[in-house]
C-alpha cells in the first residue's frame, strides 16, 4: 500500500512537470511588451512589479532556460506578485480560498445527499416513470448553462419575490455580529449553492443509477435475497457497498470541478473567492496570479485522483495494491 | 412416415416464420426509440438545425442590422436610412415584442430573433468541429495507445493525464489573456477557440477509445484474428473499428452537448465568441445589467432557453444511444 | 421467405401494450398489504410431502412475446428425498426454482399461475408460496428453504468476509443468538463442508478462495440455518471434474446427516443417478417424464429422456460416436399445440400431431407424457403382437 502511494505520488509529480510546462509554453506566447502593453493603464503595477514578473518568469532567458528558472521559484510556491492586490500570489490565494472551498464543500455535500439515494431509487425502479422523471431532471441539471440558471434564480427569488440576497456574503448594512452573521452568511450562500447542486448533481446521479443497475443485476444481490434478506437490506448492505467502489473514485475528481465551476458562479454572485479574482485577473492581465491559480487547480486534481486510488483500495477488498 | 416427416418440416417452417426475430440493428434501433426522450431530443435538434441554418434565409433582418426609431412618431429606421440623422431619432433599444420583433430588440438595438438564429449557427458549429477535432486527435491517440500498448501507452496515457489535470476554464482564461495581448481580431478568435477546445478536450476520448480496445483486444474473437494471422490493417478496419464506433458515436454525441454549454460558458465570461458575432452565450451575458435582468427578459431567457433545450437534447440522445447499444455500459 | 415487417411491428407494438398491461396487473398484486392468511393457507395432499409443485406456471413477458418458462409443471417434493431436475439448457428447470424461491427477475418474470404447496413444519401449517406475502416469504428463504446457486464465483459478495457473510445469515433467521455463539455456528459449518482452516476461512474474503472452496462456502451458507429443502441448481457445472465429485460428495453425505430435502436441478444425467431418489425430466417448460431414479435409469419411456440416456458417455463401452438428439429445442415464444418434441422425435406418428399429451401413468410412480403409451395405442399394438 504505501510503495503504492509513493509511487502514485511520483507519477503524479511527473504529471505536474508537464502541467506546469504547458502553462509555461503558453505563457511564453505572449507577445513581447505584453506586460508593458497591458499593465499601461493601471497605475497600481510598478516597474518594479512588471521586472519581477520578468525575472520569475524569465521571460528573457530562452524557453528550456525560463521554464527551470520558474520552476525553481514555484517549488518555493513563488508565483512572483499579483497585479492586482500586488501582494505575492500565494498570499493572495491563501486570503481567499476560505471562500471557495467553503462552497465547494458545502456544494459536494448536498450533491451527494442527493445524487446517491436519488440514484439508487431510480435505479431500483428501471424504466418506471420515477426512473425517467430523475434521469430527465439529471440531464436538465447536466444541461443547464449555470450563468443561465443562476440569472433566473436571481430574477425569480431577489429581484422578484425579494426574498434572496442579490449578491455578496454579508450584508455590509446591517452589521450582523456572531450567530446573526453566520445565519447573514448562509442566506446569501443559497443562490450560489442551489447553482452549483443543481448543475452539478446530475453526473454524479447518473453514475450512481448505472452503476447500482449493474450490481442489481450481480448474482451476490440474488443471494442476498435467497438468504431472505428484507429489500432494504439488500439494497443497504449488499448492493450499497458494491455501488459505493465506483462512486468513491469519482468523488475525488469532483473537487477540481467545484474549483473552477467557482469561477462562474462567484463572478456571478459578487463572492470574493479564487474563482472572481480569476475573472478580475483576466480582464487586468494578472498572469502571475493566473499561473498561480491555474498550478493550485493541477495539484488539486492530482490529489483528488490520488485520495480516490486510496480510498478504492479502502471500500474493495480486493484492490491490494503492490 | 414419410408424411408426417415432410409434415414435420413445414410445421417447423410456419413456426419459425411466425416468430418475430430482430437483428442487432434493429434491436439497438427499437431501444434506441422506446427510449422516449431520446427520440424528442433527436426532434429538438433536427428543429434547431433548422431554425439556426434555414430560419435566417427567412429573417427580413441581418445579424448586425441596427433598429433607430423616430420618438416623436413611433416610426422605426433602418441603419441604412438617412433619416437616422434626423432630430428626434434614437437607437430603438430594448424594444418590447412586436410584430416587427418578434422578441424585440437588444441594447444595441439588433433584432434579438435574428441573433438568436446566427448566434445558433455559430454555436452549433463550433460544437461539430470541437468534437471532430478531438475525435481525430483522441481516436488516434487512444487507438495507438490501446493497440500497440507497453511504452507507448505508458507515455500517450501520461499525457493524458496531463491533459486531464488541466482546469479548462482557468486555462482558457489564461489563453484568453494572451490573446488580447496579440489583439486578435473576432473573427480569428473563432477558429483559435475552436481549435483550443479540440486540442483540450481530447483526452477522455482518448482515455474511453484505449479502454475500449484494451478490451476487445482480450476478446476471444481479436485472439482469434491474431491466430488467422490476417493483415494488421485488415484487423484494425475490419475487426476492431466496427466494435469501437459505437462507443465513439456516443461520445461525440454526448460531448456536442457538452461543449455548446462550454462555448456558451466562455462567452458568456467574455473570453469565447465576442462582440460583434453572436453566440447564444454572449446574448444571455446581457444579464450584467441589472435593468436588463430585471425588465427584459425578452432579450436573454431565449437564448439561454435555446443552448438549454439543445444540450438536453443532445444528452438525451446519448443517453438513449447508450442505453440501447449496451444498457449496461457505463461512462 | 420474406417476412412482413409492417406486420412484424403491430405484433411488437401488441406485445409492448399487453406486457405493460401484465406488469401492471402483477404489481397491483404485490403491493398489496395485509393479506388474509386464509389467502395463502391450503392443504397439502399428500402430508408425507414437503413440497407439491401443481401446475406451477411461470412466464415471461419479454420485448418479442411472452415465454412460457414453465407452463403446468406438477410434481412433489417427499421429507428427506432428493429430487433430481434434467433437462437441457432452457427448459425451464432453474425458473422453476426460482419460482419456488419466488426470485424470479421482476417485472418481466412472474408466476402465471397454479400453486406451490409448502408443508410449513415449524408453523404446522401448509402454505401456497406462490400466494405468500413478502415478509413471510422472507422468513421462509434461508432459513427453512435454502439454495446453492450455479456459479461460484459470482454468488459470494466481494466487499464481505465469508464469515460476515455466514454471520448474518444465521443471525438474520435467529436474531437473540450471541455473537460468539453465531460466530463457533458459522465454523462449524465450515469444518461441516470440509475446510480445513475455517477460523482463516472466516477472515477471508471471496476473492481469496479458489472455486471449489467457494461452493463449499455457499453450501455452509445454505445449511447455516438447518433448511427443510435444499435447492441446489447445477452447483457442480462451473467447477473442474475433480472438485464436482468432492462437492457431491458433500452433498450426499449432508443428505444422511441433516435429513433434509434436496431439490436437485442438472442437466448431467450421472449426478442425479448418484444422487436421486426420484427423477423430473423437463422438455421447454413441461414435464415429459418423472419416476423413481430405478425406473428411469431402467426403463427410460419417452424418447426424449431415451436419447438423453443414450447421449451420456458410458465408461468401459467402445463407442465411436456418442448419440445426440437431432434439432433444438424450440423457441419459447408461441409453442405449438401439439406436443413440443415430435419436430425431433424418432418415434413421431401422425397422432403426435393432435394435442399435446397428458401425462400417463405407467406405474404409481412413473409418469410420461407421451402418445406411444397411451392406454388405447398400448393395448392396439399388444393385441397386434397378440394376433401373429
Amino acid at each position: 500500500m504505501r510503495q503504492y502511494i509513493v509511487r502514485r505520488i511520483l507519477i503524479s509529480i511527473l504529471v505536474l512537470f508537464g502541467v506546469s510546462f504547458l502553462l509555461y509554453i503558453i505563457i511564453r506566447l505572449m507577445p513581447g511588451d505584453y506586460v508593458a502593453n497591458i499593465t499601461a493603464g493601471n497605475m497600481n503595477v510598478t516597474a518594479e512589479m512588471e521586472q519581477r514578473m520578468r525575472e520569475v518568469y524569465g521571460l528573457d532567458k530562452g524557453l528550456l532556460e525560463g521554464y527551470i528558472s520558474w520552476l525553481g521559484d514555484a517549488v518555493r510556491l513563488d508565483f512572483g506578485i499579483s497585479f492586482i492586490y500586488q501582494k505575492p500570489v500565494t498570499e493572495v490565494i491563501q486570503r481567499y480560498l476560505p471562500i471557495t472551498f467553503a462552497l465547494a464543500a458545502i456544494a459536494m455535500v448536498f450533491e451527494m445527499l442527493l445524487a446517491i439515494p436519488l440514484g439508487i431509487l431510480a435505479a431500483r425502479k428501471q424504466y418506471s416513470k420515477m426512473d425517467y422523471s430523475i434521469v430527465a431532471i439529471a440531464l436538465m441539471g447536466i444541461s443547464l448553462p449555470s450563468f443561465f440558471f443562476a440569472a433566473i434564480l436571481k430574477r425569480v427569488f431577489a429581484i422578484g419575490l425579494g426574498v434572496l440576497p442579490l449578491s455578496g456574503m454579508v450584508n455590509a448594512r446591517a452589521g450582523f455580529e456572531g450567530f446573526a452573521r453566520i445565519m447573514d452568511i448562509g442566506h446569501h450562500l443559497v443562490l450560489p449553492v442551489t447553482v452549483f447542486v443543481i448543475t452539478g448533481v446530475g453526473g454524479l446521479l447518473r453514475y450512481t443509477r448505472t452503476n447500482m443497475l449493474e450490481v442489481l443485476n450481480a448474482d451476490y444481490v440474488r443471494t442476498a435475497r435467497a438468504k431472505g434478506l428484507p429489500e432494504r437490506k439488500v439494497i443497504g448492505k449488499h448492493a450499497f457497498r458494491n455501488t459505493l467502489i465506483p462512486i468513491v473514485t469519482l468523488v475525488g475528481g469532483m473537487i477540481p470541478g467545484l474549483f473552477s465551476g467557482a469561477v462562474i458562479t462567484e463572478g456571478i454572485f459578487a463572492l470574493e473567492g479564487l474563482g472572481q479574482i480569476a475573472i478580475n485577473a483576466v480582464n487586468n492581465g494578472d498572469i502571475p496570479y493566473l499561473m498561480g491559480f491555474n498550478m493550485f487547480l493541477a495539484v488539486l486534481t492530482l490529489l483528488g485522483t490520488l485520495v480516490s486510488d486510496i480510498l478504492y483500495a479502502v471500500v474493495d477488498p480486493r484492490v491490494r495494491y503492490s | 412416415m414419410e408424411d408426417i416427416q415432410v409434415r414435420n418440416e413445414q410445421d417447423q417452417d410456419e413456426f419459425e416464420l411466425s416468430q418475430v426475430i430482430l437483428s442487432p440493428t434493429q434491436l439497438v434501433l427499437k431501444r434506441f426509440f422506446r427510449n422516449k426522450l431520446a427520440a424528442v431530443g433527436l426532434i429538438t435538434i433536427l428543429v434547431m438545425i433548422i431554425f439556426c441554418f434555414i430560419g435566417p434565409f427567412f429573417s427580413p433582418y441581418s445579424e448586425y442590422e441596427i433598429f433607430y426609431i423616430n420618438k416623436e412618431t413611433g416610426e422605426e429606421i433602418y441603419m441604412t436610412d438617412a433619416r437616422i440623422s434626423e432630430k428626434g431619432v434614437k437607437i430603438n433599444i430594448k424594444a418590447p415584442i412586436s410584430t416587427a420583433h418578434l422578441l424585440g430588440t437588444d441594447a444595441d438595438g439588433r433584432d434579438v430573433l435574428t441573433r438568436l438564429m446566427y448566434g445558433g449557427r455559430v454555436s452549433l458549429t463550433v460544437g461539430l468541429v470541437v468534437v471532430l477535432v478531438e475525435l481525430l486527435i483522441g481516436v488516434t491517440l487512444g487507438g495507438i495507445a490501446g493497440y500497440y500498448g507497453k511504452a507507448v501507452d505508458m507515455i500517450i496515457m501520461r499525457l493524458v493525464e496531463i491533459f486531464y489535470s488541466i482546469p479548462f476554464i482557468p486555462l482558457m482564461l489564461i489563453i484568453s489573456a494572451v490573446m488580447v495581448g496579440y489583439g486578435i481580431s473576432p473573427k480569428y478568435k473563432i477558429y483559435i477557440i475552436m481549435f483550443v477546445m479540440g486540442v483540450l478536450f481530447w483526452a477522455g476520448v482518448a482515455r474511453m477509445v484505449r479502454g475500449q480496445i484494451l478490451s476487445l483486444r482480450e476478446m476471444e474473437f481479436m485472439q482469434a484474428t491474431e491466430a488467422t494471422g490476417i493483415r494488421t490493417s485488415r484487423k484494425i478496419f475490419k475487426h476492431l473499428v466496427p466494435n469501437v464506433m459505437p462507443i465513439i458515436i456516443i461520445i461525440a454525441t454526448m460531448d456536442l452537448g457538452g461543449i455548446i454549454l462550454m462555448e456558451s460558458t466562455m462567452s458568456y465570461l467574455g473570453v469565447g465568441i465576442a462582440f460583434p458575432y453572436a453566440s447564444w452565450g454572449n446574448m444571455v451575458t446581457a444579464v450584467n445589467n441589472s435593468i436588463i435582468l430585471k425588465n427584459f427578459p425578452n432579450i436573454w431567457l431565449p437564448p439561454g432557453v435555446c443552448i438549454l433545450l439543445t444540450v438536453l437534447a443532445f444528452n438525451f440522445i446519448g443517453d438513449g444511444l447508450r442505453d440501447a447499444y449496451d444498457p449496461k455500459m457505463k461512462r | 421467405m420474406a417476412i412482413d415487417k409492417k406486420a412484424q411491428k403491430e405484433k411488437i407494438r401488441k406485445i409492448k401494450i399487453y406486457n405493460n398491461k401484465m406488469y401492471k396487473e402483477y404489481e397491483k398484486v404485490n403491493k398489496r398489504r395485509n393479506i388474509p392468511e386464509s389467502e395463502y393457507l391450503t392443504q397439502m395432499q399428500d402430508p408425507k410431502n414437503l413440497i407439491e409443485f401443481d401446475n406451477l406456471r411461470s412466464y415471461f413477458y419479454t420485448d418479442v412475446g411472452t415465454v412460457k418458462a414453465v407452463d403446468g409443471v406438477s410434481f412433489a417434493i417427499p421429507m428427506g428425498k432428493t429430487i433430481g431436475v434434467v433437462g437441457e439448457s432452457g427448459c425451464g428447470k432453474s425458473v422453476t426454482s426460482l419460482s419456488l424461491m419466488r426470485l424470479l427477475q421482476g417485472p418481466q418474470g412472474q408466476i402465471a399461475g397454479g400453486q406451490i404447496r409448502y408443508n410449513q413444519i415449524s408453523k404446522k401449517r401448509a402454505v401456497d408460496i406462490a400466494k405468500l406475502p413478502r415478509k413471510e416469504m422472507e422468513k421462509i428463504r434461508g432459513n427453512e428453504i435454502a439454495m446453492i446457486f450455479q456459479e461460484p464465483m459470482t454468488t459470494l459478495n466481494p466487499v464481505f468476509t465469508i464469515g460476515n457473510q455466514i454471520d448474518e445469515s444465521i443471525l438474520l433467521h435467529n436474531p437473540k443468538m450471541p455473537k460468539s455463539e453465531v460466530r463457533e455456528r458459522t465454523i462449524e459449518m465450515l469444518k461441516l463442508v470440509g475446510i480445513a482452516r475455517a477460523e482463516g476461512i472466516y477472515e477471508s474474503y471471496p476473492h481469496e478462495l479458489s472455486g471449489g472452496m467457494r461452493q463449499r462456502v455457499v453450501i455452509a451458507m445454505a445449511l447455516s440455518c438447518n433448511p427443510q429443502l435444499i435447492i441446489a441448481d447445477e452447483p457442480t457445472t462451473a467447477l473442474d471434474v475433480t472438485i464436482q465429485a468432492q462437492i457431491l460428495d458433500i452433498l450426499r453425505d449432508l443428505k444422511d446427516k441433516i435429513n433434509a430435502s434436496i431439490m436437485l436441478i442438472t442437466h448431467d444425467l450421472g449426478v442425479v443417478a448418484e444422487m436421486a431418489d426420484y427423477v423430473v425430466v423437463m422438455y421447454a417448460g413441461r414435464i415429459v417424464e418423472q419416476g423413481t431414479a430405478k425406473e428411469i435409469y431402467h426403463q427410460p419411456l419417452h424418447p426424449y429422456t431415451v436419447g438423453l440416456m443414450k447421449s451420456r458417455p458410458i465408461l468401459n463401452e467402445d463407442i465411436d460416436r456418442l448419440y445426440s438428439i437431432p434439432g433444438n429445442v424450440p423457441n419459447p415464444i408461441n409453442l405449438p399445440k401439439s406436443c413440443y418434441f415430435k419436430n425431433r422425435c424418432d418415434k413421431c406418428m401422425e397422432k403426435c400431431n393432435g394435442d399435446y399429451p397428458g401425462l400417463i401413468s405407467v406405474s404409481p410412480t412413473h409418469k410420461v407424457s407421451c402418445y406411444l403409451y397411451d392406454k388405447g395405442l398400448v393395448s392396439d399394438k399388444k393385441a397386434k403382437v397378440g394376433g401373429k
